[in-house]
């Protein structure tokens, strides 16, 4: 393997080449490779941990956990190309086990915690264009409708079987209830005002 | 664009800015990120991952909260390194020999030579944040998994 000396991680750099691609370079000591792996990932291991009810400071527990698992078991990794869905499951399986484990040891306050979505709103009220009015509707959903519209929207896309296991419903049903998650985002006073604020 | 939505938003739409909403309200946060390209720089990924054969942690099972010294045993194919997690790691590498080096890597920081003594013990202060030896006998290396006290 090579020696790597500098440490020159650059995110923002993106081409054409597959995950499974990037993988491979990567484990032979591509500092590029990599950096593009985890700038296209990071983004369903974020968001696979938020589905499962962590906080922001939990997530950035699991997220730091899910890629140093990577790298200890990049040698078992038989299908790089399928290393999203590999990334996926092991966020997912992390977040729960963290779950679990908060379960155990505290009280329900922290549960509420989790449920909560303290990583609400962080930037200026003044910003009152559409995407802040979606992020305002979309925190007045039922949690369920809130995971199922994040699901969907994920990059690298999610698989509807993950989706359908993840929320425990038939993989059938995921298309039908997207339609009425869309409908309840629609119904929100948030959404509701992007036509009032626009007329 | 959709003609039937009083917003004026086809579903593939309102997708977009339902990704939009996540990507700039709950964004992956760049020191998470930067924790995983620092991460690759540590990888020795021609090492032999050390195998665990007992963790308390995870032999405590609900009673974990009792625990405060964490014991993790790994075997490798030609020994064994026991290290116990408490305000400090204590250890053992079995079998102790001239030519054993030891290496502590951290998330956080630079990686640290530890001292090994004759008979295989060794100790070091606890990291803050996950962590892993790295033991080197002649030409093999061993690692072991990133831990957290």
């Amino acid at each position: 393997m090579a020696v790597q000396e500098a440490t020159t991680y650059t995110l923002g750099v993106t081409s054409d080449r597959s995950v499974g691609d990037l993988f491979r370079l990567a484990v032979d000591g591509d500092q590029g490779a990599w950096a593009e792996l985890v700038e296209r990932l990071s983004p369903a291991i974020w968001g696979a941990a938020r589905t499962c009810g962590l906080n922001r400071a939990q997530t950035e527990d699991v997220f730091g956990t899910v890629w140093l698992r990577l790298l200890d078991r990049a040698d078992t990794i038989r299908d790089p190309e399928r290393l999203a869905g590999w990334i996926y499951t092991t966020a997912r399986h992390e977040s729960l086990a963290l779950v679990r484990a908060q379960t155990r040891l505290s009280s329900a306050d922290r549960l509420d915690d989790m449920a909560s979505n303290d990583a609400a709103p962080e930037t200026e009220v003044e910003r009152n264009d559409v995407i802040d009015l979606i992020w305002a509707g979309l925190n007045q959903l039922d949690q369920r409708c809130e995971q199922l519209l994040r699901m969907v929207t994920m990059v690298p896309k999610v698989p509807y079987k993950v989706i359908a296991e993840h929320l425990g419903m038939p993989v059938g049903s995921i298309g039908p209830t997207r339609e009425r998650c869309l409908a309840k985002l629609r119904a929100t006073p948030s959404v509701i005002s992007i036509v009032e604020t626009s007329t | 664009m959709s003609d039937q939505q009083p917003d004026g938003l086809s579903d593939d739409e309102l997708l977009d800015l339902v990704a939009a909403a996540y990507e700039r309200h709950d964004p992956v946060p760049h020191s998470a990120e930067r924790f995983a390209l620092e991460a690759h720089r540590l990888v020795s990924f021609d090492a032999e991952l050390a195998e665990i054969v007992s963790d308390s942690l995870v032999d405590a099972g609900a009673d974990r909260s009792s625990a405060t010294v964490r014991t993790i045993e790994f075997t490798f194919s030609s020994g064994s390194i026991r290290i116990e997690c408490g305000s400090e790691l204590v250890g053992l590498v079995q079998p102790a020999s001239d030519d054993l080096r030891l290496r502590l890597d951290m998330s956080s920081g630079e990686p640290v030579e530890v001292e090994v003594s004759e008979g295989g013990f060794f100790t070091s202060p606890a990291p803050s944040g996950p962590f892993r030896f790295v033991l080197t006998v002649g030409s093999d290396v061993v690692r072991t998994e990133w831990l957290q006290a």
